[in-house]
């Protein structure tokens, strides 16, 4: 058994044991939605929409804002602007005719903005909306039936990315599906460890109790989801509850967030180490650490597919350049060598697992479609298929270099 | 210190049915390669019995041919022909999955070589009946010679795919099997270094593409 064997031997049992623990999750609880309907007895909630610098699409976040489906009389909406330099005040000043409140503090971060915002507000929700955010019709209506069960202190919503155009929106936007199907399984297992920003609905409770957002976190609504689940509470999904974001354009961009976010990670895991108890926290904290697994396995595989990418194109240079790059027509290709190659592909045990694994991949996004109602993926998980690894990994490996360096990540 | 009361998840049970769960999904994985396996290997007794019944084949015609009938006898020569190349590609992928030096591959390349001598002695003899380059490629694995050799290979390849099977007919012998046909054949021509060519009785190290090409060229027009 050499290191390659070995690898791959584990690579394999670790995935199936998650695919399994998919399936059990999936098991537990089916896709089924809570039914919806706008009446008088619906409680009170507020929307605060923390707001830098985002005079771009301030108006339409709150245009979206102003169509949700909800008694106007529960629903307050209100704007802190963060100490903006552009017009993203002024922008929104304009909807106060609409009732819309709006405030201007000085720039102290995001975790300040909100926690100004719920400070201003004594209903009994509180949602948080990023200003690039833009939710469905029903979403509240959707997602507020889930707090029934008194231990439900939040409600997550399903994030996809907003017209993707580019390969690097693309790219997420594949990633957002996969991950709505991913904090649903979650939801399943009381295991969400993230409460992101566009659009999650929190228990006024649970701040009086508990306290409101750490002002010094990286990723605060990480640390709030952690908080939850340390007390001990639940946080669920609404798969059907829609909110579109805009992401990250270009590389040096996504960068800057993933770097954040996965410092934000590693940081709000030690800070709340006790997750960590198996006994206690059960499958959150196997999900918590299989995080931390999954990046080497994924260098690992990046390692593995790099070696044996090379290992091709060399032998195919070879041939190249010893036959002058005349390449021959297909017509020329012997029935038996055809026949030979087939067999010994498909009789390679690993590709016949890469092939279970890209058609559970492809149902995932098949569900996830169905439920979202997105449309135009294959395109975009094309893209993800290929290039996911290659990201995630990248990411990963600047996140260390900053760590080992010990230079700070910002906002 | 404030009290946590989480829900419990029947988690222990969960997780050894999830494990037992993925290890039957491993085993099963872990059977069907060794079943595929074992496929592979009959796929090499069986070629290895083709082989046989090839031997014998060209035996017969061995004992039938003479000077005079010879070239009427091609059309039998050509079919074994076909036979060795459909034998070469099969050998081919053996050496990329299982290694050049494995046993079984050795073992197997033993009968075949000596199925392409006896047919390269037959060849010979039609060499009159119409214009055709038959080279004999000697090769090694060793070390010292294998890139080139190897190299040699893919050329040799490309060349036949391009001329077709006809005009061309390329006998592949490995030095390192330790027949004593191919030992014969070594001495006859003096040969010391791999790889090595002969090309209708005439011997040359190393040929690039180019070089191969104008020596076939010249023997096709003259």
């Amino acid at each position: 058994m050499n290191l390659e064997t070995i690898f791959i031997y584990f690579l394999v049992f670790f995935s199936l044991f998650n695919l399994s623990l998919i399936f059990i999750a999936l098991m537990e609880k089916p896709f089924k939605k809570k039914p919806y309907k706008l009446n008088k007895n619906l409680p009170s909630i507020t929307i605060i929409v923390p707001a830098y610098n985002e005079e771009k699409n301030i108006s339409k976040t709150l245009r979206s804002l102003l169509k949700l489906r909800y008694p106007k009389e529960k629903l307050k909406i209100i704007v802190v602007d963060d100490g903006s330099q552009d017009k993203t005040y002024e922008k929104a000043k304009k909807f106060e005719k609409y009732g819309v409140k709006v405030y201007k503090k000085t720039n102290e971060g995001k975790a300040t903005a909100i926690n100004y915002g719920i400070k201003k507000t004594k209903t009994e929700f509180i949602a948080t909306l990023d200003a690039d955010s833009f939710p469905e019709r029903d979403c509240l209506l959707k997602m507020l039936p889930y707090f029934e069960d008194k231990k439900v202190m939040a409600v997550t919503p399903a994030m996809v990315v907003y017209e993707p155009k580019n390969f690097i929106e693309r790219l997420q936007h594949a990633e957002y599906l996969f991950g709505v199907f991913l904090r649903k399984i979650f939801a399943n297992i009381n295991s969400i460890h993230v409460c992101p920003g566009p659009l999650s609905i929190y228990r006024r409770k649970f701040f009086e109790k508990h306290g409101l957002f750490d002002e010094k976190n990286l990723t605060e609504d990480m640390e709030m989801a952690m908080r939850i689940q340390k007390y001990g509470y639940k946080i669920e999904t609404a798969i059907d509850s829609k909110v579109s974001t805009i992401s990250p354009r270009n590389f040096k961009g996504l960068l800057r967030q993933r770097l954040r976010w996965y410092t934000g990670y590693i940081n709000n895991c030690i800070k709340h180490k006790q997750l960590f108890k198996i006994p206690q926290y059960e499958f959150l904290s196997l999900i918590l650490i299989f995080a931390y697994v999954s990046i080497f396995v994924n260098f690992g595989y990046l390692c593995y597919i790099s070696i044996k990418n090379y290992q091709l194109i060399r032998d195919n240079l070879r041939v190249l350049t010893l036959t002058g790059f005349d390449v021959l027509d297909l017509k020329n290709l012997n029935k038996v060598e055809i026949l030979e190659f087939i067999f010994n592909y498909f009789s390679n045990p690993l590709v016949l697992l890469g092939l279970f694994g890209l058609s559970v991949t492809l149902l995932i996004f098949l569900i996830v479609k169905k439920e979202t109602k997105e449309r135009k993926v294959f395109l975009n998980v094309l893209i993800f298929i290929f290039f996911y690894v290659l990201f995630y990994s990248l990411f990963w490996f600047f996140v260390f270099i900053k760590y080992l360096t010990k230079q700070k990540v910002k906002w | 210190m404030v009290r946590i009361t989480r829900e419990r998840q029947n988690f222990n049970f969960k997780i050894i049915v999830a494990f037992l769960f993925a290890l039957i999904l491993f085993l099963l994985g872990i059977f069907s390669g060794y079943y595929l396996n074992q496929k592979k290997i009959e796929n090499i007794e069986n070629l290895e019995k083709d082989i046989l019944v090839s031997l014998q084949d060209i035996d017969v015609l061995f004992s039938e041919i003479n000077e005079s009938n010879i070239c009427e006898n091609k059309k039998y020569l050509d079919r074994i022909g076909e036979e060795l190349d459909k034998y070469a590609i099969k050998l081919s992928f053996l050496e990329e999955n299982l290694g050049k030096n494995n046993e079984m591959v050795i073992r197997l390349k033993k009968p075949y070589t000596i199925l392409l001598i006896k047919h390269y002695l037959l060849t010979r003899e039609i060499k009159n009946c119409e214009k055709i380059v038959i080279i004999l490629f000697l090769y090694s694995n060793k070390p010292e010679y294998i890139s080139l050799s190897e190299n040699e290979g893919i050329i040799l390849g490309y060349i036949k795919k391009k001329y077709g099977n006809e005009k061309i007919k390329v006998y592949s012998l490995d030095v390192e099997l330790g027949l004593k046909n191919v030992e014969n054949i070594i001495e006859k021509y003096n040969i010391k270094k791999y790889p090595s060519l002969i090309i209708n009785d005439e011997v040359y190290s190393y040929l690039d593409k180019d070089k191969l090409e104008n020596i076939i060229k010249d023997i096709l027009e003259k």
